[in-house]
């Protein structure tokens, strides 16, 4: 039956086919806007493929939780507690300080420090796909996350979603080749680019050799780029190699963040002085001040 | 005929599952390209159904779940089912050890291909490792022959 007819392929479909394929990857290597559409439909399937297969990993994770120790159980919510305790004290203080600095800033040049919004997301997996850096996040467009926004752990930048979708969200991580991000480097003030180099640092070239960089620095995002917030922490130098013939020096850098066991990672969906307000945060710092000044009285009264 | 769509988007679904478990870095080089057996043995045994059209959207499925160049895998899985259904009638027939030779063979040529396009890896090792999934794509093909043939079976009763 079905083994003696030929079914041999026409070539007129192959040649329609192969042309497809080969404007759509045209396409999508310029950045066409219907081609992300569909790479954010298609993907929705995908994403909820991943969410899914991670789910005996839930509840693997939560029968566990079942058996677990009580007495440890009840040492953690003691330990947790404290710690909340704590950042909640610090958080107050946090609070007053940032009143004092949004007026200082008003007085300054009008720009204010708003806190942003964040988003706790779950890893849910990532793409088998060996040098790219990728992986994807339970929430998507539906939480309003969008490709761009930037994601952070408790206690530095992890990367930027790459791709949002309605089942999941696809984040690079700052040590893939393809990612970059605008720092500031140490305590010198002079911002650079740190760009990942596909292994578990990130390199900063081109830097003038006068400037006052030791081992250890904390380099932290400059908000030059629009893309981050300012002042999170990134990465810490791990090593300043020079090139004397050139009068630059290089500045290798391991990430804050713990890229090797993220399980949990938080989303900025607002960016307060990067993202959707920048353009007009531009040029509030030239001519005009950002915050109205009645405001920005009451916010003092209210202070005292 | 219902029956046999189903299941061919069944395992293909499935199969996509596979490829994007979660496994340790070490392990996921050798992950047998499951989504491209699967095509490659619906092409062989119901050509009728899955055709270069079919192989195409899996490839585009693949290139999306794993965010690279959107039509890469595309293209390459049309090229592959192209290749397999010009050789079917002597491929369908053939003992199950030399089909999965061949099959090795052509997912060999698929992952040079890929290779020499995405550029990522310069250096011999990392280039043997990758092309190693050709060896685990081998040892698969027996698994999927068996699992496919019988559910195709099965569908059909």
């Amino acid at each position: 039956m079905a083994l003696f007819d030929t079914h041999r392929p026409g070539f007129n479909r192959l040649l329609v086919l192969v042309v497809v394929s080969i404007a759509l990857m045209s396409l999508d290597r310029v950045g066409t806007r219907w081609v992300g559409q569909v790479d954010q439909g298609l993907g929705s399937v995908t994403d909820g493929i991943i969410e899914t297969i991670h789910q005996p990993v839930v509840m693997v994770r939560s029968i566990g939780r079942w058996f677990g120790d009580r007495n440890e159980l009840h040492g953690e919510l003691d330990r947790l507690r404290e710690e909340n305790t704590l950042l909640r004290g610090q958080m107050q203080q946090f609070v007053s300080l940032k009143r004092e600095v949004d007026e200082l800033r008003a007085l300054l040049d009008g720009e204010a420090s708003d806190v942003p919004a964040v988003l706790l997301a779950r890893r849910v997996g990532h793409p088998p796909t060996p040098n790219d850096h990728l992986f994807t996040i339970g929430r998507g467009f539906g939480d309003d996350i969008r490709p761009g926004d930037p994601v952070i752990d408790a206690q530095g930048v992890v990367g930027q979603v790459l791709r949002s979708t309605a089942t999941g969200a696809t984040v690079i991580e700052l040590t893939s080749r393809d990612h970059m991000l605008s720092v500031v480097l140490g305590e010198s003030g002079r911002t650079a680019l740190l760009r990942g180099t596909g292994a578990d640092h990130l390199v900063a070239e081109r830097i003038p050799e006068r400037t006052k960089v030791r081992p250890g620095d904390l380099l932290t995002t400059s908000g030059i780029d629009e893309a981050f917030p300012r002042g999170y922490p990134v990465a810490r130098i791990s090593k300043i190699e020079t090139d004397e013939a050139q009068g630059f020096i290089r500045l290798i850098a391991e990430p804050v963040a713990d890229l090797s066991r993220l399980d949990y990672v938080l989303v900025v969906t607002a960016p307060p002085d990067g993202g959707t307000s920048t353009p007009s945060g531009a040029a509030e710092t030239i001519d005009r001040p950002a915050v109205p000044p009645a405001t920005d009285a009451a916010e003092a009264a209210d202070g005292d | 005929m219902a029956t046999s769509w189903f299941s061919i988007l069944f395992t293909s679904l499935a199969a996509l599952a596979l490829v994007l478990m979660p496994l340790p870095e070490g392990v996921q080089v050798h992950n047998p390209q499951w989504l491209l057996l699967v095509v490659i043995f619906w092409s062989l045994y119901r050509p009728a159904q899955a055709g270069l059209l079919y192989a195409w959207v899996a490839g585009l499925m693949l290139d999306v779940a794993t965010n690279g160049l959107l039509g890469l895998n595309a293209l390459m899985f049309t090229l592959t089912a192209f290749l397999v259904l010009s050789l079917r009638q002597r491929l369908g027939v053939a003992p199950l050890l030399s089909q999965a030779l061949l099959v090795a063979g052509f997912s060999l040529l698929y992952l040079m291909a890929s290779l020499w396009v995405e550029g990522v890896a310069t250096d011999l090792a990392s280039m043997a490792a990758y092309l190693s999934r050709a060896l685990s794509n081998l040892a698969a093909w027996p698994v999927i022959y068996f699992l496919l043939s019988r559910l195709a079976r099965l569908a059909e009763r």
